[in-house]
């Protein structure tokens, strides 16, 4: 996991990392942009909606996405089950007390 | 260039081997190597040990059983690459001119059931590809059947190969590995690589070398490049919790390789592939070049890949010993496997020119070219 935190709670938002010479965003948050350069990034809070680019489910209960922010991140995490379509919205939710995931809007 | 030549080999089953049995299966499969390439462990100037779980033995006493002799030992962990990571380091270490004879040994046993994919964070191996897998179909209209056609052509390799773990008493069929459990919508059992335990050696030397080991005998595989990278960041990149990174990866990691080698990817006889998902060996094959987007599979329901593939497509056969589908995928000696299937084709089936390709989940990719010498 990131030595960084990964979520705000109130509101509900995932916190990246933005290189403000690139302007390429990163989750989870990294100190350095991506090029080699040590350059420091910005904290950046990013985008709660997203559309799914892929998905898999491994139980009933137990799916998994790729959802495509606006700021250019894909997050790869769990998703509520339901029916999923490549392409379509999803929006950042709390799956149980600890864990953060997507659910289709 | 220092020719490097695969000289000897050895193996044990890949199978459930009990815990704790590392150490057994490591000196099995060295000794069975330095016997076929005519050597003791006197005669060996340094060993390289791939091995990717945490609690497989330390590759030092793995040395100790072979002899107390004073040897650099070196361990080198890369994950599902690390076979061919320790390949790669003996081969630098050979080319830097300090030693003429390398013993490299792959194997995992771990001492308890700790899963270290999952204690590093990493979502489920099948979940990352069961993703792959429904974007393709999205994407290009790929079917789960061409998933299925991959796995039995490599159930199917795997039923002649002595050490491997999924040994068919019959043909394998696309409709039975339809049929197996579903593991990761749409991935089904019978595509996906099984969690296992093993170990292979081989014996790498120079010309010089070659002197001091008394089994050589040609024709041999002799390496000729061997590409080592690690992720360059794109758009949409997953940076953590990647088993592996982008896909280009793979394209740019196999490329190297070949044009180093001085080949194309249409002159490949055979591919030892990291198809530990099926819809993997079916990416990879556009991404070294190797079929255009689209074609894919076509060539797939016409029987490439397969048996007489180079023949018939001019394509490369894919996955001979079974890939990790069929043969099995212990992380550490998965790399040296393939290495001792080319020369095994080298020699049994008049393949002349061979491609090797592991992914090491965080991730990294290595590539290896290999040519049949005559003398």
């Amino acid at each position: 996991m990131s030595e960084f935190d990964e979520l705000q709670r109130e509101p509900l938002r995932l916190l990246g990392s933005r290189d403000p010479g690139t302007g390429q965003t990163y989750f989870p948050r990294r100190a350095y942009a991506a090029d080699g350069s040590l350059r420091e990034t910005e904290p950046v809070i990013l985008s709660p909606r997203g559309t799914l680019y892929s998905w898999t489910a491994l139980s009933p209960d137990m799916h998994y996405g790729q959802i495509d922010l606006p700021e250019g991140v894909r997050i790869q995490c769990e998703i509520a089950p339901g029916d999923h379509a490549i392409g379509a919205d999803y929006t950042l939710c709390l799956l149980d007390d600890r864990k953060w995931g997507f659910r289709r809007d | 260039m220092t020719e490097i030549f695969v000289v000897g080999t050895g193996t044990v089953p890949v199978g459930k081997h009990p815990l704790g049995s590392g150490r057994q299966l490591a000196r099995q499969a060295g000794v069975a190597a330095m016997r076929d390439a005519g050597c003791t462990y006197a005669d060996i100037d340094a060993l390289y040990a791939g091995v990717a779980m945490p609690t497989s033995p330390k590759a030092v006493l793995v040395g100790k059983e072979f002899g107390l002799t004073g040897i650099p030992v070196v361990e080198v962990s890369n994950a599902s690459a690390s076979g061919l990571a320790a390949v790669h380091e003996a081969i630098q270490a050979i080319r830097s001119g300090a030693h003429d004879v390398v013993l490299v040994i792959g194997y995992d046993v771990p001492t308890n059931k700790d899963n270290p994919i999952a204690a590093q964070g990493y979502l489920p191996p099948a979940a990352l590809f069961g993703m792959w897998a429904r974007r393709r179909m999205h994407d290009v209209g790929t079917k789960v059947e061409h998933f299925a056609l991959i796995a039995a052509k490599n159930w199917n390799y795997a039923r002649d190969i002595p050490f491997a773990c999924r040994r068919s008493d019959h043909e394998v069929t696309v409709a039975e590995v339809l049929a197996s459990r579903e593991v990761a919508s749409p991935m089904t059992s019978m595509m996906i690589t099984p969690w296992v335990y093993g170990a292979a050696a081989v014996v790498l030397a120079n010309r010089e070398g070659l002197k001091r080991l008394h089994n050589a005998r040609w024709p041999m595989a002799r390496i000729d490049a061997s590409e080592f990278q690690s992720e360059v960041y794109g758009a949409h990149h997953v940076i953590e919790g990647a088993i592996v990174g982008p896909p280009e990866i793979s394209r740019t990691s196999v490329a190297a390789a070949l044009d180093r080698a001085g080949y194309g990817p249409k002159d490949v006889d055979i591919v030892q592939v990291h198809d530990g998902f099926a819809v993997e060996e079916l990416v990879y094959m556009e991404l070294f070049g190797m079929t255009e987007p689209g074609e894919t599979e076509h060539l797939l329901e016409q029987g490439a890949f397969g048996p007489g593939s180079r023949a018939r497509f001019g394509m490369p056969e894919v996955s001979t010993d079974g890939g990790l589908i069929g043969r099995g995928h212990p992380g550490g000696p998965s790399g040296v496997f393939q290495v001792i299937e080319t020369q095994r084709r080298f020699r049994g089936h008049g393949d002349k020119v061979g491609l090797c390709h592991l992914l090491g989940a965080g991730s990294t990719c290595i590539a290896q070219v290999l040519t049949r010498v005559e003398s």
